[in-house]
């Protein structure tokens, strides 16, 4: 009898062990799994030329655990510092992923982008990334945790061509840039745009990105009816300053770089006087609802007086983006966030975002008068929506 | 003739600020034997300066000129402590290799201080040129001439009718000699230090109203200078004024009469050309040395 007790009694607390431990475990997995962060990478510039801004990122992380997260996942990010050469983006997304993000965010340069490409393929962690060129598409790369969320050069120098050929209808046209690879490749594709849109003549020059004088090239820009201008904004400073001091007055037209030039005040109202930039993106400037919320928030988390850099807002767009990929995908396992990637629109600050069969997910360009009347301020002039991202 | 006047001015205006940076880069060789290529990360910080006192404390340009380039002698001088007098009587290669370091890290705190965008220095003329035979030229290009012939000629002087130009003159030609005579080389050292990187900080405040002030300023303007002072002989510092002048104004006459497709390359091309039929330098005759 006692026996029996004895091994009722064993049976029953074994029983409630085993009752607690299957219980605990399960609340372990579960509170586990509504506790499992997701871990964004901010790999950019973070240090020397072209610092990444933090603020946009921080801004849209607070909004989205703010709300509870995205499906009960709080965000959390950490930065690494990418620089702008391939050698410190390895470096850095290695590093990163050491500390095993959900996603990357970043990268701003091509042979940066290029350069990662095998190593995220092979440990299957998704980036969002703002390099330029068609280099980096997925027929090129075969990687298809890479996908683009800014702009292209072949969008930028299709909007620029656009423009002018509407606005200006010249049959003269001069073209400027630099000679690092993006600008020269910019500089080829302007050139086959405007003869393609059949500009006569065309004067064409390629100058170091080093340079501290550009007196032949603005000079060749005597008699053109536009001049183009694809470069750093330290030349297309330069450019425009001597432009002006040469009295060539004709109509200039920028890349996106130029922004530096408006939001630095590089040069003078009347240097600008008849400038004109493509832009992915310029809340300040956006008549979108989203745009205009986005200032009002910016401003209200980091105060007016807080220094606002349009060419890092796509850090907020591609943070937003992700949490609507992950909300669709109800997962934030790698594969599922990329399936969901190449699914979802999202209606970003910048634009729409939706992703083409090469994963460019933004289809988007402003042209920007830098000195629109009456006021003098900039303007934005002209939009261009749902862009081809790249050759067909 | 518009197109050649206008050329010819950019050369001009080019060839002073190379002139300055390496009449800098020759006094501190003949004085210590130390070719310093923290140069141009001191003509970067002479154009931080500048911003920093006009554009963010509204000095008067004049005193802020001034102040720019007594700043970065004392940055010069505090170079000549850190990286030269420890290294003194290592091989001159580590003293050298030591001034890269220095320009790295002075470019570093640049960048730590000011950022690293673009930021832009008014001109005192307010981008106003003088036109001269149908050519622009920016009173600022004017102004940067006139300084450095200023310059030149008031460091002939000093070298030439002053008692610390003769001693300068003198451990130039004779370091054991002079020593021996009790000239106080430490104290020249840290002075030519201080003056080359002025000189530098002054090419800084100058050019920068015709350019924007980045990280990389200084070592853009740099290579120029170097063509010079290899043109000149290294040691000669009329002679290196000349080929500095020689190298920007070949440059924009190449570029503008030949192919502009090549700008960049031109001064190499003529330090090529000039060192095959002239090797120690196209104005003297700087003894060689067999390795």
């Amino acid at each position: 009898m006692r026996r029996t007790k004895s091994i009722a009694l064993f049976g029953a607390l074994a029983l409630a062990l085993l009752t607690a431990t299957a219980c605990g475990a399960q609340s372990a997995t579960g509170s586990g799994q509504a506790a499992d962060p997701i871990k964004i990478a901010l790999v950019a510039p973070m240090t020397g030329l072209y610092t990444t801004s933090t603020n946009p990122i921080e801004l849209a992380v607070s909004q989205l655990n703010a709300h509870g997260g995205v499906n009960g996942h709080r965000v959390v990010y950490e930065t690494y510092d990418a620089g702008i050469s391939p050698e410190q983006a390895v470096a850095a997304v290695k590093k990163a992923l050491s500390e095993d993000p959900t996603v990357m965010i970043g990268l701003i340069v091509t042979a940066q982008v290029k350069a990662v490409a095998p190593i995220l393929k092979a440990q299957g962690v998704p980036l969002l990334h703002a390099a330029q060129s068609s280099e980096v598409n997925l027929s090129q790369t075969h990687a298809r945790y890479l996908f683009r969320v800014s702009q292209t050069t072949y969008m930028g120098t299709t909007a620029i061509v656009n423009y002018v050929m509407q606005q200006f209808k010249p049959t003269t046209v001069g073209i400027v840039h630099s000679n690092d690879n993006a600008s020269h490749q910019a500089g080829m594709l302007l050139k086959k745009k405007y003869k393609a849109a059949g500009v006569r003549d065309i004067v064409k020059r390629e100058v170091p990105h080093t340079a501290t004088d550009l007196t032949e090239a603005v000079l060749a820009m005597k008699g053109v009816d536009v001049a183009t201008i694809w470069s750093f904004p330290t030349i297309s400073s330069l450019f425009l300053r001597q432009m002006n001091q040469h009295g060539i007055d004709v109509p200039t037209i920028g890349s996106n770089g130029d922004i530096s030039i408006l939001t630095h005040n590089l040069n003078s109202s009347e240097e600008l006087g008849n400038h004109f930039l493509e832009v992915p993106c310029y809340p300040t400037l956006m008549e979108r609802p989203e745009a205009r919320q986005y200032v009002a928030d910016y401003q209200e988390k980091f105060g007016k007086d807080e220094e606002f850099n349009p060419d890092d807002v796509y850090l907020y767009d591609a943070v937003k983006l992700l949490a609507a990929a992950v909300e669709k995908a109800h997962s934030i396992k790698p594969d599922a966030i990329v399936e969901s990637l190449e699914d979802v629109t999202y209606e970003g600050v910048c634009g729409t975002y939706n992703s083409d069969t090469e994963h460019n997910m933004f289809h988007s360009i402003y042209i920007v008068e830098a000195t629109a009347p009456p006021e003098g301020q900039p303007q934005i002039v002209a939009e261009y929506h749902h862009m081809q991202a790249t050759a067909g | 003739m518009a197109k050649l006047t206008a050329l010819l001015a950019a050369g001009i205006a080019q060839g002073a600020i190379a002139a300055l940076i390496a009449l800098g880069l020759v006094l501190l060789h003949r004085t210590t034997g130390v070719i310093n290529f923290a140069q141009g990360a001191l003509l970067t910080l002479g154009a931080y300066v500048a911003v920093w006192l006009i554009v963010d404390h509204d000095l008067p340009t004049v005193l802020a000129y001034a102040l720019a380039v007594g700043v970065v002698f004392g940055v010069g001088a505090l170079m000549e402590r850190l990286g030269y007098a420890p290294l003194r009587r290592q091989p001159i290669l580590n003293v050298i290799i030591a001034t890269f370091a220095l320009a790295l890290g002075l470019r570093a705190l640049i960048v730590v201080w000011q950022g690293s965008e673009p930021q832009a220095l008014p001109s005192p003329f307010s981008g106003k040129v003088w036109r001269v035979a149908g050519a622009a030229i920016p009173y600022q290009s004017i102004l940067i001439v006139v300084v450095t012939m200023v310059v030149f000629g008031g460091l002939l002087v000093l070298l030439q009718g002053t008692s610390l130009g003769r001693q300068l003159r003198a451990l130039a030609s004779d370091r054991e000699t002079a020593l021996l005579q009790g000239i106080r080389a430490s104290r020249l050292s840290v002075f030519m230090f201080g003056l080359a990187a002025a000189l530098a900080g002054l090419a800084g405040v100058l050019i920068a109203p015709l350019l924007t002030v980045y990280p990389q300023l200084g070592f853009h303007l740099l290579l120029a200078s170097f063509a010079a002072l290899v043109l000149g002989g290294f040691d000669r510092i009329g002679a290196t004024v000349g080929a500095a002048f020689l190298v920007t104004i070949a440059q924009q006459m190449a570029a503008g009469y030949i192919s502009p497709d090549y700008v960049a390359a031109y001064p190499y091309i003529i330090l090529l050309v000039a060192l095959v039929l002239r090797p120690r330098g196209l104005f003297g005759d700087t003894p060689g040395v067999r390795y």
